[in-house]
């Protein structure tokens, strides 16, 4: 199920009326006239209300003689809700997209000739900042604390606000004097 | 103002409370459509309301120049509604099918009432 049908889905369901319709449409197949008569509604309101059934998935039609039963499309309903949520977003790649326009913002913002300018008071735009410090360090290595300062040195003198601050943020671990990188989940 | 167009003027009233309450009932039931619904009934009303003091501005005192230019548009509106619900019956849009057929009844029942108070048939 896409995004956007997993949407109409919701919207569908959410109304009264059509619950009643689906649960009536749970007991047994119905043609417009019963379902009218069952829910006190107009048959030209149920018909409006069995449209956008149909059109989100979850009642099917068929003919029978004179009439046109509808009934509930029962594989639909059995998509549990964290299906929906795990299939992937068709907002997926915008939303990396503004992610990375933002990044790149704070960094353009905060970095002059690979120096950083200040320490960002925003703890969002400073674990970006700390991110891009880390990348100076390799991984599967361990750094002495003088090595570590040093490397930070390069971005920006206050060494020790930063170091503690990888720390913190756990971009780095520490065992005593030796400082190594940590992998991201 | 006469007494039909009191009248007349008082049953519009009456017509468009009750489609305003019923959709605020309506909706606050999760039954957001079917509340819609009731506002586009209250819309038509409303339009008539809005032509019936048109024609007392433009006819004045005139009352039976009142009448023909509210019998006119009561004739002429709904000619673009009768097309347009064709329209989406032959695409058997069912959704639009509705709210085009729930303007043209409403007008019907307003031409009745029309009717009925100015004792006059078409």
């Amino acid at each position: 199920m896409t995004e956007s049908e997993a949407i109409n889905l919701f919207k569908c369901l959410a109304d009264t009326s059509r619950l009643q319709i689906l649960k009536s449409l749970a007991v047994e197949d119905m043609y417009v006239e019963r379902l009218a008569k069952r829910l006190d509604l107009t048959a030209p309101t149920i018909s409006f209300h069995l449209k956008k059934l149909s059109d989100a998935g979850v009642v099917t039609s068929y003919k029978n003689q004179y009439y046109m039963m509808y009934s509930l499309n029962k594989k639909i309903f059995q998509t549990s809700i964290l299906e929906i949520l795990l299939q992937e977003s068709d907002e997926a790649q915008k939303q990396a997209q503004r992610d990375a326009d933002y990044r790149q913002k704070v960094i353009d913002a905060f970095f002059e000739y690979g120096k950083l300018k200040s320490i960002p008071a925003q703890l969002k735009k400073e674990r970006i900042v700390l991110e891009v410090i880390a990348e100076a360090f390799e991984f599967d290595r361990i750094y002495s604390e003088r090595e570590v300062n040093l490397r930070i040195a390069d971005f920006y003198d206050d060494f020790c606000t930063i170091r503690r601050d990888m720390i913190r943020e756990q971009l780095f671990a520490r065992n005593g004097t030796e400082y190594w990188r940590i992998k991201k989940n | 103002m006469n007494k039909k167009q009191q009248e007349f003027e008082l049953y519009l009233d009456e017509k468009i409370a009750a489609c305003k309450q019923r959709s605020k009932r309506l909706t606050a039931d999760d039954r957001t459509d079917e509340g819609n619904f009731e506002k586009v009934r209250a819309n038509v009303y409303e339009i008539f309301k809005t032509i019936l003091s048109v024609a007392e501005k433009v006819c004045k005192e005139d009352e039976l120049a009142k009448k023909r230019f509210f019998l006119q548009k009561i004739e002429q509106i709904p000619t673009s509604w009768t097309i347009s619900y064709e329209k989406v019956k032959q695409h058997k849009d069912v959704e639009k099918m509705h709210i085009e057929s729930i303007k043209l009844d409403t007008i019907q029942e307003i031409k009745d009432k029309c009717m009925q108070i100015w004792e006059e048939t078409v």
